[in-house]
């Protein structure tokens, strides 16, 4: 896939990744159950946050960084609405963060890694494979899991 | 509150609160049972640490109790309440750590209301038994939201229509099963894992048979199991010093995270002894 160049491209790129985001997050909700008057408000975070991390890959910043840029948003969009309808964070941020999983890196590492045990004297590549995508897997994680949090640490003066 | 706006400030000091007065040993008994069951009700709904304490402690400001201090494990709560010179300390199991933010929303958005007086013992007695009844989402209406939410996964990782259509009828299908062994009490690590077989063997086979990619419609499906609520509860609660609770929680997602990929991999080995693909 090219990068989108112009305005067009950047819409359909964003909107396609828009409405994703947003079945994602309201599947999740209902999953969570959230009830039905916070669900658009974990949507938008939801999408926001997404959208910002494909404008941001896109962009050409490392998936990482990128997740970390998309699960601030997330965090701080939640942290605003919940103090607004004074209710805990978690209503809006839970089901929104979950498009950021890293579902292919987690599966590949584990490929990579039934690959390295399950082949007679496996090559050094499958090993470094399995490294580099298990890496880039927990740093996605972790950059989700600090994003969502960090916000709020500022944003929420009762705690 | 300061002594200055309270409107209690002109009553002698050691009766600081007259709402403490009237609180009888019987009285008292039922506020540290219902202030346990708010908190135990936080606790297995997924509420984070720092939530559950300060609900707590807001609760029993608007029951009147004195002095109250808090224990949050993975597996209970205790809370110690002091009047005078006289304590009593009592302790609430808590088996399930699940995600249920509406329970989780009505028991924080009542605690203001206890505080203010607006909500009485009684009143607050039955509220709780009505939030702990409080019905989800229909079963149904959930496995075909998953089932959608798989679908735009397949999305969000490149794939196509063939992607779409295998993790729409996969994903569903496989939450229809987890709420299947949910409901007849199946542990719920053995709940994972006959998930995650389910999904590589059902999604490998669904993506062969539409010539679809294995690895995006197996991944996608498999998203739903990851223990996500955990993991960023295990951070929040060690960033604000609730270590315990965090180590627990970060253990139980670490755990089930490896129950996925045995299945997934145990699911991959079958797939391949049938000559799937490589």
């Amino acid at each position: 896939m090219s990068a989108p160049t112009t305005p067009l491209e950047w819409l359909t790129v964003l909107s396609r990744d828009a409405a994703a985001t947003f079945v994602v997050t309201v599947g999740f909700a209902l999953l969570f159950a959230v009830p039905r008057r916070y669900l658009l408000g974990s949507a938008l975070a939801g999408v926001l946050g997404h959208v910002a991390r494909t404008a941001a890959v896109e962009r050409g910043v490392p998936l990482e960084l990128a997740t970390l840029i998309g699960a601030t948003t997330i965090g701080a969009v939640s942290a605003l609405l919940a103090r607004r309808v004074r209710v805990p964070m978690s209503l809006f941020s839970m089901s929104a963060m979950i498009a950021l999983v890293p579902g292919t890196f987690a599966y590949r590492t584990m490929l990579a890694l039934i690959a390295l045990v399950s082949t007679p004297s496996p090559p050094a590549s499958l090993a470094t494979d399995a490294l580099v995508l298990g890496t880039r897997t927990a740093l996605v994680v972790g950059a989700i899991a600090v994003g969502v949090v960090s916000p709020s640490l500022f944003l929420d003066r009762s705690r | 509150m300061s002594d200055k706006e309270s409107p209690f400030a002109w009553m002698p000091d050691d009766t600081a609160d007259p709402r403490g007065i009237g609180l009888s040993r019987e009285a008292l008994r039922d506020a540290v049972d219902l202030i346990l069951w708010g908190g135990a009700l936080l606790l297995q709904s997924g509420a984070d640490t720092a939530l559950v304490e300060r609900t707590v402690a807001g609760l029993a400001k608007g029951l009147g109790v004195d002095s109250i201090d808090v224990l949050v494990s993975p597996n209970g709560l205790v809370i110690t309440t002091t009047e005078g010179e006289d304590f009593r300390t009592k302790l609430r199991r808590v088996t399930e750590l699940g995600v249920d933010l509406g329970k989780m929303a009505a028991v924080v958005e009542i605690a203001p209301r206890v505080m203010t007086g607006e909500v009485s013992r009684e009143a607050l007695r039955a509220r709780l038994a009505e939030i702990e009844r409080a019905a989800h989402y229909p079963r149904w209406l959930v496995a075909l939201a998953i089932g959608a939410a798989c679908a735009a996964f397949s999305q969000l990782f490149h794939g196509g229509p063939r992607e779409l259509g295998c993790t729409l009828v996969g994903g569903a299908l496989v939450m229809a099963l987890r709420q299947a062994l949910h409901k007849r009490h199946v542990n719920p690590y053995l709940t994972v894992l006959s998930a995650s077989l389910a999904t590589g063997l059902a999604l490998t086979g669904l993506a062969g048979l539409a010539r679809a990619s294995v690895t995006v419609c197996v991944s996608a499906t498999a998203v739903q199991l990851i223990p996500g609520v955990l993991f960023v509860h295990a951070g929040r609660d060690m960033i604000k010093g609730h270590i315990v609770t965090a180590v627990a929680r970060a253990a139980k997602a670490t755990t089930v995270v490896l129950v996925i990929a045995v299945g997934l991999a145990v699911a991959t080995a079958i797939t391949r002894g049938l000559g799937g693909p490589q």
